[in-house]
């Protein structure tokens, strides 16, 4: 029996849509997705390039150039706030943390630049496309950082020549943290709609306040200890709650970035 | 040669919109989260061209934007197709009349009914366990798709009014 035309077309879009999903789990549609990559991904860096020069010649008037030196100084800012967490990092380490710093740059932990070519298609993700991949060690988990050391996001998907980092304010994202006070408060560091950072499960007793420096504790796969996720905005203490738990004021604009550090692991 | 010419050019106007979507509307936090031109233009090309060529379009599109996306290759395409196929039966059956007013009402449906099925494709793929995100009915920011829905339907202005006019020497128009 012969179906009717419509019908068949049907029933062959949904074999070859089905085939397709099968390959991908099966890891045969790789080849085709790195090709595909090696051909756009370097015409998109260089768009994305371009619009964020043209993005930057916008503003004209002297409330945006105020909103430039302000940006100027935030990121002088940024970069005091990352000297003083180490500094107070380099204070507050036993030898048991210094042995295994000392342990990760024996084994020559190193990072590599990317530039970012956009954003994932999928409008509702907080996802940087960026132009490095498995083909220069990039690995899954792999945590990107930006500004010398400020926490971005983590790598979830890599092909050879590109990579998908999840932002850390996507609601995917979840960093395990500790907040420098004299306890270094451990935490977990949550996204907020994309829009912003939680720290949540900080223990009742523990001291966290404004103006603190929240970073990575170093308890999760892949990610250092150390790296700066954002200041402590406001804490807040739910009354017969196990856990407190505080908003994250981010230091950098993750809209504005273009250039970004993966940090590769040692061969092992 | 025509039609090699008209199939190299539509498949270089997929990849502009690749690009445009990816790269370039990126850079504008709004503009990213609200605007999914790609849809917009499937939508409108599905009901110009006819249901066949507009599945295969968005069969291209959806897996060209998987790849880029943060799932698996599967959610972002059986999206389009299904937006597709809903559309253009609302399109034959109750809104054939070919006016601006019938395209508007189908651009919103088709914005409405891409985030309802990608978000139920996302849950789909997730409980087959072929990705490990997926979305919670609280992260959906409602303001944001009115927005949406307010854009789309000005991009769906333009392309009826400017578009057509160019599009019409390069594909076989049935409709509008």
């Amino acid at each position: 029996m012969r179906l009717p035309k419509n019908i068949r077309f049907f029933v062959i879009l949904a074999l070859v849509f089905g085939a397709m999903v099968f390959f991908e789990f099966l890891g045969l549609l790789t080849p085709i997705k790195n090709g595909f990559s090696y051909v756009v991904t370097p015409v998109q860096t260089h768009i994305y390039s371009i619009t964020l020069k043209i993005k930057s010649f916008l503003p004209s008037n002297q409330g945006e150039t105020l909103e430039y030196k302000n940006q100027e100084l935030q990121d002088r800012i940024n970069q005091l706030v990352i000297e003083n967490s180490e500094l107070k990092n380099q204070l507050n380490l036993s030898k048991e943390i210094q042995d295994q710093l000392k342990f990760i740059q024996g084994n020559g932990l190193s990072s590599i630049s990317a530039k970012v070519f956009g954003k994932s298609s999928d409008t509702r993700s907080q996802v940087l496309l960026v132009n490095k991949g498995t083909s220069d060690g990039v690995i899954l988990g792999a945590p990107v950082i930006a500004s010398g050391g400020i926490f971005v996001g983590q790598i979830i998907e890599s092909n050879a020549f590109s990579s998908q980092a999840l932002l850390a304010t996507d609601n995917h994202s979840q960093v395990s943290s500790a907040i420098q006070n004299e306890t270094n408060s451990p935490g977990l560091t949550l996204g907020q709609h994309g829009l912003s950072l939680k720290i949540e499960f900080i223990p009742q007793l523990e001291n966290a306040a404004h103006g603190q420096t929240v970073i990575t504790s170093g308890s999760q796969d892949h990610i250092p200890k150390g790296l700066v996720i954002g200041l402590i905005d406001e804490v807040s203490k739910p009354v017969g709650e196990l856990f407190q738990n505080a908003t994250i004021h981010t230091l950098i604009d993750y809209n504005k970035l273009e250039v970004v550090s993966i940090i590769l692991q040692p061969p092992q | 040669m025509k039609y090699f010419f008209s199939k190299f050019f539509q498949f270089f106007i997929i990849l502009c919109l690749v690009v445009i979507q990816l790269s370039f509307l990126s850079v504008f936090p709004l503009l990213h989260t609200s605007v999914n031109i790609i849809l917009v233009a499937i939508i409108y090309y599905t009901l110009v061209v006819g249901i066949y060529n507009g599945l295969i379009a968005g069969f291209i599109f959806g897996f060209i934007l998987d790849i880029f996306s943060a799932y698996t290759i599967g959610p972002i395409t059986l999206s389009f197709l299904i937006t597709l196929s809903i559309t253009y039966f609302l399109f034959r059956h109750f809104l054939s009349n070919n006016s601006l007013y019938s395209l508007l009402l189908l651009i919103t449906s088709g914005t409405l009914i891409y985030s309802a099925t990608f978000y139920m494709n996302s849950w789909l793929f997730y409980f087959l366990r072929f990705h490990s995100l997926t979305y919670e009915i609280s992260y959906l920011d409602w303001p944001l798709v009115a927005w949406q829905l307010v854009i789309h339907n000005i991009l769906g202005l333009i392309i009826y009014y400017v578009l057509r006019r160019m599009s019409r020497n390069l594909l076989n128009v049935n409709n509008f």
